[in-house]
């Protein structure tokens, strides 16, 4: 189910909102797993006993890992090590199948493979992993029941598209979800955020940079530029809005979760790109597989390896395809080459030079992850430059740019963080949100307090404590202010909702 | 002299209500006008009275689905529900209009729907679609030509451009031209079967083209049907037929605005000047289509122009819209002539008119005609002329049209016979 669609917004939340706070708050996961159910069902009809049964194992080999709390540390590995190889057998099979088959030639052989993708399947497999590994290292006893375990993996918030949660923050929240009010308005404000970014800047400009790559070949230099930047903004506002929508319905059901987004497109580097964008995947390869490689702490050569590595893995996570790969590595050798080679030279440069090559550093890596093939990709990194044979202008790139120039101009205000004041302040007046975050999230210095992204020295973070910092309350002018700021994003969204098919977000094939 | 005391006067108990209201009322308002939208479009789109049809669509809206194991299973069912929600939205087409307005006005798209709608006069063109020529469309038409002429009647082909060809000047320099490359190949196409009046140049007159169509419509207005008229009239002339002129005073009904196919597609809300429906009209129409034998049809229905909707279909008016056949006779003295029309939507307009000048005229649409072989009808009603008058779009972008029609109309039966099976 898409979150943007007329079922769910005009039957699915009402009926979803009316169940979770029908029963009393020590039972709210029952209706939350069952509506997870309905709404992951709703597309994948038969797929879904495939996440619950992810969910059944993943619950009971966690009860084993917590019982096998004494035996010693190579049975405890043996037995991570068969519980995340089985987690991972589904992604293995629908996602990465036929490509391992047509990569090692056995082309025939994978012609025969026809094995739907599962919807979220990268998504709550990676929390399932993660909820294993947590346990063998001891930073978790486990969930209490199954139901609550199930509730979190499931949980139609974060399903389909993330963020990657981790029960250790979530999972306790889930014991008794309670209606909180200022996490309620706060939680509406960023779902009706998100939708208005979804359908009504995403989808608008999805509409010009699909026609522009649907002809193969770029016409022009400046086509491919307008074709490039129009992506990078379509990709941010799609992939955060899914976010916003997530993190706000997870509000308005007295849960919260972490950020995912903190304005990438003002990074100032590769590495401070993946400090803000898609955070919760960052952090998850940092924790489970970049630190275990041996982090940053190495010798140079096996820093390399680890970032190649730990890169490569994050691109091939996005889609079984060269493309993605090349994308994840492209972003592995930055990180490397800021680190050992003009990271430095890049930071003693003007602040406004740095955050040019931060966002051309995304916007370049935009064009591999768009393209449907190397050879695109090749013709658009040719044209851009000017080194192939298309003009410099054509009427494309005019027409491109007459059909959304007021939707990039919103976009990359938005991107650039114009709302984040007002945004800021509502959540520190309206979420309680936990304690030692709320720095980070209301911090208006331009970086992240943490480092979130394999490459960094900072070692994992420490399991956030709940602690609940109370909101004062607010005044009736303020609160006019939201009502009606939701009622616009909302009632511009519907009408897009309402206009536009289907129109999932592109994430959802990952 | 207000009663109210300072505030630190108040009792305990008003500071509690006040704290409460700040700390668990209004910061949830936002969230409860969500939740109080969504669940209102819930409770509408389950009780208010469901439509069957859209005009803004011109198609019937969807039911709710049957359930079944099977269509669960398969998902149909669910997008049955999604399908059926999505045309059962409370006020439908006013979401639809604020999507236009937005869309055009606050986001300034020029293009809404693949239709332009930021054209200086409020010309409406749509992006062209890409067409392909049958091969045997040219020795089809060369065989009806020498079909009709054996019949005994002379054969006058038509071609009318479509908008997007007659402003194709005024077309984003970014979209294809699709339409100016098949042209030429349909007009030679059509010359094989006989002596062609081609309609470009007239209807492409940068003083008249304006008037000639409709802004928010893909068809030409009465005065491109009516200029259409005179042209035929005097190439028919050429070909030693006779087609008299209409000497009555024409006067203009206004029966309102107007939004046509292009109008409805991006609603009012993205369109910059509705037309207005206004049909020049002679005092009293003459002609009648015959139905079972009478002849009380009226060539104009006034009820569809009137109609108090305001996105309905009003070029329905001409002729009460598409018929695969019909036979229109006009007992004026005035009126001469037999004509056979063989035509798509552009002809209802010119039939309306064409009507009022001729004895008897017969149209046939292939689009919906199921009835006997062109040949062996032209050789029943014994035409005076046959005029087989079509754009690019109604021929080579129809599915269900089968270019074979122009010599054998069973073609065309077996063909829909076939895409109803799902064969096509």
């Amino acid at each position: 189910m898409v979150f943007t669609s007329t079922v769910f917004l005009f039957a699915f939340l009402p009926v979803a909102l009316l169940a979770f706070y029908l029963v009393p708050s020590r039972w709210r996961c029952a209706p939350l797993l069952a509506m997870s159910a309905v709404f992951y069902a709703w597309g994948e009809p038969v797929l879904v006993v495939l996440i619950l049964l992810t969910s059944l194992f993943t619950y009971a080999w966690g009860h084993l890992l917590v019982r096998s709390g004494e035996a010693p540390p190579s049975r405890r590995r043996a037995l991570l090590l068969v519980g995340v190889a089985v987690v991972l057998v589904p992604i293995a099979a629908f996602k990465y199948l036929h490509f391992v088959l047509a990569t090692v030639g056995l082309s025939a052989l994978a012609d025969d493979v026809h094995l739907p993708l599962p919807i979220g399947v990268s998504f709550y497999t990676f929390m399932a992993v993660g909820y294993l590994i947590d346990i063998h290292r001891r930073r978790d006893d486990g969930a209490p029941s199954l139901l609550r375990f199930s509730a979190f993996l499931t949980m139609f918030p974060h399903l389909v598209a993330g963020p990657i949660v981790r029960w250790s923050h979530v999972g306790p929240q889930l014991a008794r979800p309670r209606f909180q009010a200022g996490m309620f308005g706060y939680g509406a404000l960023r779902v009706s955020g998100g939708l208005f970014k979804k359908a009504v800047l995403s989808d608008s400009v999805a509409a010009v940079v699909d026609s522009m790559y649907a002809t193969g070949a770029p016409t022009s230099t400046g086509a491919a530029w307008v074709a490039t930047i129009g992506y990078s903004l379509q990709i941010y506002l799609d992939f955060s809005a899914y976010s916003d929508i997530a993190i706000g319905l997870a509000a308005m059901m007295g849960v919260h979760f972490d950020e995912n987004f903190r304005y990438p497109y003002v990074s100032r580097s590769a590495r401070e790109f993946w400090q803000r964008w898609h955070i919760s995947l960052g952090t998850w390869f940092r924790d489970y597989l970049y630190i275990p490689l041996g982090g940053s702490r190495v010798r140079p050569i096996v820093l390399w390896r680890n970032l190649l590595v730990v890169w490569a893995v994050t691109g091939l996570w996005h889609g079984a395809a060269w493309t993605f790969i090349l994308w994840g590595t492209y972003f592995g050798v930055l990180i490397g080459l800021e680190r050992t080679v003009w990271g430095r030279a890049v930071e003693r440069t003007p602040a406004v030079v740095q955050h040019c090559y931060g966002l051309l550093v995304a916007v370049l890596g935009w064009v591999l992850f768009r393209s449907t093939d190397l050879h695109q990709a090749s013709s658009y990194y040719l044209a851009m430059f000017g080194l192939s044979d298309a003009p410099a202008w054509d009427p494309t790139a005019t027409f491109a740019l007459d059909r959304s120039w007021v939707v990039f101009v919103i976009g990359a205000l938005l991107a650039a963080g114009i709302a984040r004041p007002f945004m800021d302040r509502a959540q520190q007046l309206l979420e309680a949100v936990p304690a030692p975050r709320l720095e980070a999230v209301a911090g208006t210095s331009g970086t992240p307090t943490s480092e979130p992204v394999a490459g960094t020295d900072v070692e994992p973070a420490a399991v956030s404590t709940l602690t609940q910092v109370a909101p004062a309350g607010i005044g009736a002018g303020l609160a006019a202010v939201l009502v009606a700021v939701v009622a616009v994003l909302t009632l511009a969204a519907t009408a897009f909702v309402v206009a536009t098919t289907y129109s999932p977000f592109i994430y959802f094939r990952f | 002299m207000s009663m109210t005391p300072p505030p630190d006067e108040r009792t305990p108990g008003s500071a509690r209500v006040r704290d409460l209201v700040r700390s668990r009322v209004l910061p949830a308002l936002a969230g409860v006008a969500l939740v109080g939208f969504v669940g209102a479009m819930a409770a509408g789109a389950v009780a208010l009275p469901h439509q069957s049809r859209s005009t803004m669509d011109g198609r019937s809206l969807r039911g709710f689905p049957d359930a079944s194991a099977s269509s669960v299973e398969d998902g149909t069912w669910m997008t049955g529900v999604e399908s059926w929600l999505d045309d059962h939205v409370p006020a439908r087409d006013r979401w639809l209009e604020l999507h236009g307005t937005l869309a055009s006005r606050a986001l300034r798209a020029p293009v809404v729907d693949d239709v332009l709608v930021d054209d200086p006069q409020g010309m409406q063109l749509e992006k062209p679609v890409e067409l392909t020529l049958p091969d045997a469309l040219g020795a089809n038409a060369q065989q009806l030509g020498r079909d009709v002429r054996a019949a005994g009647a002379p054969i006058l082909w038509v071609y009318v451009p479509r908008k997007e060809e007659s402003f194709a000047d005024r077309l984003p320099a970014a979209w294809p031209d699709y339409y100016l490359r098949t042209a030429p190949l349909m007009k030679a196409a059509m010359r094989r079967g006989g002596p062609l009046l081609d309609l470009t140049p007239l209807l492409s007159d940068p003083q008249h083209r304006d008037d000639y169509y409709w802004r928010t419509d893909h068809h030409w207005t009465p005065a491109g049907a009516l200029a259409a008229v005179d042209a035929i009239a005097a190439r028919a002339g050429q070909l030693g037929v006779t087609i008299p002129p209409d000497v009555r005073p024409y006067t203009t009904h206004h029966y309102g605005e107007y939004l046509g196919s292009t109008g409805r597609r991006v609603t009012r809300g993205a369109t910059k000047r509705p037309d207005q429906f206004d049909i020049p009209q002679p005092s009293s129409w003459r002609a009648r289509g015959c139905r079972a034998g009478v002849c009380d049809q009226p060539v104009f229905v006034t009820s569809k122009a009137t109609d108090r909707d305001p996105y309905a279909n009003r070029y329905l008016a001409f002729t009460g819209g598409d018929h695969g056949y019909q036979r229109i006779s006009n007992p004026d003295p005035a009126a001469h002539g037999t004509i056979m029309l063989v035509k798509d939507s552009f002809g209802d307009a010119l039939t309306t008119y064409l009507a009022e000048r001729v004895s008897t005229l017969i149209t046939i649409d292939e689009r919906h005609y199921t009835g006997a072989d062109l040949r062996k009808v032209v050789a029943a009603q014994k035409p005076d002329l046959v005029i087989v008058m079509h754009n690019q779009v109604s021929v080579l972008g129809n599915v269900e049209f089968d270019s074979t029609a122009w010599v054998d109309m069973a073609a065309t039966k077996a063909h829909r016979a076939q895409a109803a099976e799902g064969d096509g």
